[in-house]
């Protein structure tokens, strides 16, 4: 009995939607983290207090795609969530636990006012975790992108070595992981910073840009020779229009960084991001992982996909209200936006 | 150690980890409900504090219970592949439909957290209800995808073993589904109860016998005195449903070995399996045929009854189960003594023995949450899906869990001596603020 391809292509849409909400929800949160521990110059402390005002009301609902991420993932296509699982063990663990610890930390930092060692510790904790966990994420990406998780012929996989996520195309795509989270948090912290502080992450926003740039300008040629069924989509084939609009986007966020037109630079930015991750998600399309298990093949019943996609719409249309109070209240330019903690 | 073992305890510890927190999302909102609303009826700035003081402290533990509940989530995947790649396309959905109301919870919280000074008061007010909401439906589906272990039900395994006519509204409601929900959700509200009433009852115990103080024990207890009697008939309505569904595990709860009529209910005593005994026992004679049937004549079904491999371990069941009904059964007191008290001798409500007991209530009730789980989850060994599929056939095939076993262990030990730290300081700060505004008063400068 095979799947419906239809049920198949919405289930891999919803993912990737998922996916991206995640990449740019959280993904800036991340970033956030990352210019917590590059913080620097006379502003360190403005800039910390900046980006922990920011994260502060949203960051919990953000992290909540990647649990969308990973329901989905195993509702929809069980057989790709366990071969994930048991090929990625050590770094799925890894980021595992950076989620926890970036978690943790942050919410023990923003409680622990009177206890300015810890607080320091806990700081640690969160910005160090905000920079392990995308850079494992976008390595193991990579890892996939390149074959590394194989089948043991047995109906099972075997564990990718710790030596195959140190390669250059995994770490290329870690470190653009990384490059892309700092970009955006940057990006949008000059929405909510004003003054010298706004010129700060203006400063950053241009930075992770060219990191971005750099990294971006390195995964292409390398994919050429370590990824080449994702290569041959993404230079020759379907993904080619967004990989070109990706780069276009970036050009652009770019430029309107340096001529500070932030409010602009803040949706180019989200752009540039969902240009990058549907381009590599149309271009591994059809497999689950490469090239070895399509998501046909990892798929459901039938009859799961249609309740499960029906229970998705339907789970969409409460949250998407709720989604927009949370960010109208708290990023909506409210007067005094951002000038509050928890119960200040 | 074993692969499967280092599994086991890494799942078994987190779940016992996350439990904690979990029902603390689930029964805190109710809370603030009552402490909330009760300030928009009265006007009484004590149970405005109240709710302050907890929502703060929800955070702390709302973020804990997320990230760990995130592992959880991995976990099943990570050191269970073979379990997930079988069930995921069957109870899949209730796990998602737990991540919209995981998203609703973490959604309000952040507006009630954050919003005590940016939305009006009924605004404000109005944020908790779909927090409780949320919490009560979360419960819904992860409890709906955990029944479905012990008694899996909505599709069916054609003759090569391959999954056929998958169901997911029936696997999502299958047999044990609602005692089981009912079961966690009343256990999650007497739980918070009685941990919101021992934290102020140590207040008390420290001289702090003001109102806050006395309105803090009183939501908790009234709360959990409340649903504490309904837990005893949902508890009830569990031992039915075992014993229709899982009659090799009621043997292992009961310490029963042997097919017995008109049988006994073992209180305590080791479950020996050489001997076939379960030595040192109280017997409260007919007992257990009456739990199980109603009826004090009937037969019950003794783990003889069932090939020896397919025995959970009936000594951790037994022990597990009985520190369950006997301490849970114990918690029917404070509620019961407090009435009383309160119709007849409300000066009672203040003693200090009173109050010693009340602080004990609170790790009491955990230990009771702790042991309920672990009856129903040992009880399920050595199967991961009841009668079809086995745990050790379920683990995973990558190798190296011991030292991630380890290191998320020192993880849990650090969030929960962090935790508990930063929540002590928190009551600390309050205090010292508190002070501070009575000097302000009392040297005018307000």
């Amino acid at each position: 009995m095979t799947t419906e391809p239809t049920l198949v292509g919405l289930a891999v849409f919803s993912l990737l939607v998922g996916l991206s909400a995640y990449a740019v929800f959280a993904g800036a949160d991340f970033g956030g983290g990352v210019w917590d521990l590059f913080a620097s110059g006379p502003r360190r402390n403005q800039q910390r207090s900046a980006i922990a005002r920011a994260i502060g009301p949203v960051w919990e609902v953000n992290h909540v795609w990647i649990i969308f991420v990973v329901v989905v993932l195993f509702t929809a296509f069980p057989a790709a969530f366990a071969a994930l699982s048991i090929g990625l063990f050590g770094p799925l663990s890894l980021i595992l636990l950076g989620i926890v610890l970036r978690g943790a930390s942050f919410v023990f930092r923003a409680h622990a006012e009177d206890q300015p060692k810890l607080q320091r510790w806990f700081g640690i904790g969160f910005s160090v975790s905000s920079l392990i966990t995308p850079f494992a994420l976008g390595a193991s990406a990579g890892a996939i992108a390149e074959g590394a998780l194989k089948p043991d012929g047995l109906g099972g996989w075997y564990p990718v070595a710790w030596s195959d996520f140190f390669q250059p195309f995994p770490i290329v795509a870690g470190c653009l992981a990384v490059s892309i989270c700092s970009f955006l948090a940057a990006t949008f912290l000059t929405v909510e910073t004003k003054g010298a502080l706004r010129d700060d992450f203006r400063r950053r926003a241009l930075i992770a840009g060219g990191g971005v740039a750099l990294f971006g300008a390195l995964a292409l040629p390398l994919s050429t020779r370590f990824a080449i069924p994702l290569s041959h989509e993404l230079l020759e084939g379907r993904a080619l229009p967004l990989v070109v609009s990706g780069g276009v986007l970036a050009l652009v966020a770019f430029v309107v960084t340096l001529t500070r037109a932030y409010a602009v630079a803040r949706y180019v930015a989200v752009a540039f991001v969902l240009a990058v991750l549907w381009g590599w998600g149309v271009a591994q399309w059809p497999y689950a992982v490469t090239p070895y298990l399509t998501y046909q093949d990892a798929a459901s019943s039938n009859a799961m996909l249609r309740v499960f996609l029906v229970v998705l719409a339907a789970g969409a249309v409460i949250l998407l209200p709720a989604l927009y109070i949370l960010f109208h209240v708290f990023k909506g330019g409210h007067p005094d936006a951002g000038s509050h903690g928890p119960d200040a | 150690m074993t692969e499967l073992m280092a599994a086991r305890m890494q799942m078994g510890s987190s779940l016992a980890f996350h439990i904690i927190f979990a029902v603390f999302g689930i029964g805190m909102p109710l809370l603030l409900l009552i402490a909330e609303g009760l300030w928009m009826r009265t006007g009484n700035d004590a149970y405005r504090q109240l709710a302050r003081t907890w929502s703060k402290a929800f955070a702390v533990t709302f973020a804990i219970g997320a990230v760990s509940g995130t592992m959880l989530a991995f976990m099943l995947g990570l050191l269970w592949p073979r379990f997930m790649e079988f069930a995921g396309g069957i109870i899949g959905m209730p796990f998602s439909l737990e991540g919209f109301a995981f998203f609703i919870e973490a959604i309000f919280l952040a507006l009630y957290l954050y919003g005590w000074d940016r939305l009006s008061r009924r605004a404000h007010f109005a944020c908790v209800i779909p927090l409780a909401l949320s919490g009560f439906l979360g419960t819904f589906f992860i409890i709906s995808a955990n029944s479905w272990m012990q008694t899996p039900a909505g599709f069916t395994l054609n003759e090569a073993g391959r999954i056929t006519d998958v169901d997911p509204i029936a696997a999502m409601f299958n047999p044990s589904f609602f005692p089981h929900y009912f079961h966690m959700l009343f256990a999650a509200l007497v739980c918070v109860g009685f941990a919101v009433a021992a934290v102020y009852a140590a207040g008390m115990l420290k001289g702090r016998r003001d109102e806050y103080h006395r309105k803090g024990l009183a939501i908790g207890l009234v709360v959990a005195a409340v649903f504490m009697p309904i837990q005893i008939f949902t508890g009830q309505q569990m031992a039915v449903q075992v014993t229709q569904n899982q009659p090799l595990k009621l043997a292992a709860m009961e310490g029963l070995f042997k097919t017995t009529k008109s049988a006994p209910l073992t209180l305590f005593g080791i479950p020996n399996v050489d001997t076939m005994e379960t030595e040192g026992g109280i017997e409260i004679p007919y007992l257990l045929s009456i739990l199980a049937y109603n009826n004090p004549d009937a037969t019950v079904q003794g783990m003889e009854a069932f090939p020896r491999e397919n025995w959970p371990n009936p000594v951790i069941v037994h022990l597990a189960y009985d520190t369950m009904i006997t301490l849970g059964s114990a918690l029917m007191l404070p509620g019961l003594f407090a009435l009383f008290a309160w119709r007849r001798r409300p000066q009672w409500l203040q003693h200090r023995l009173f109050l010693l007991g009340m602080v004990a209530t609170g790790p009491a009730a955990f230990v009771v949450l702790e042991a309920g789980w672990i009856t129903t989850e040992s009880g399920r060994q050595p199967w991961a899906i009841y009668n079809i599929l086995k745990v050790e056939d379920s683990v995973t095939s990558a190798t190296g869990i011991l030292p991630w076993f380890i290191t998320f262990s020192v993880v849990y030990v650090l969030l929960s001596v962090f935790g508990v730290l930063i929540l002590l300081r928190m009551a600390e700060r309050r205090r010292q603020r508190l002070v501070a505004a009575e000097v302000a008063v009392v040297s005018g400068d307000d």
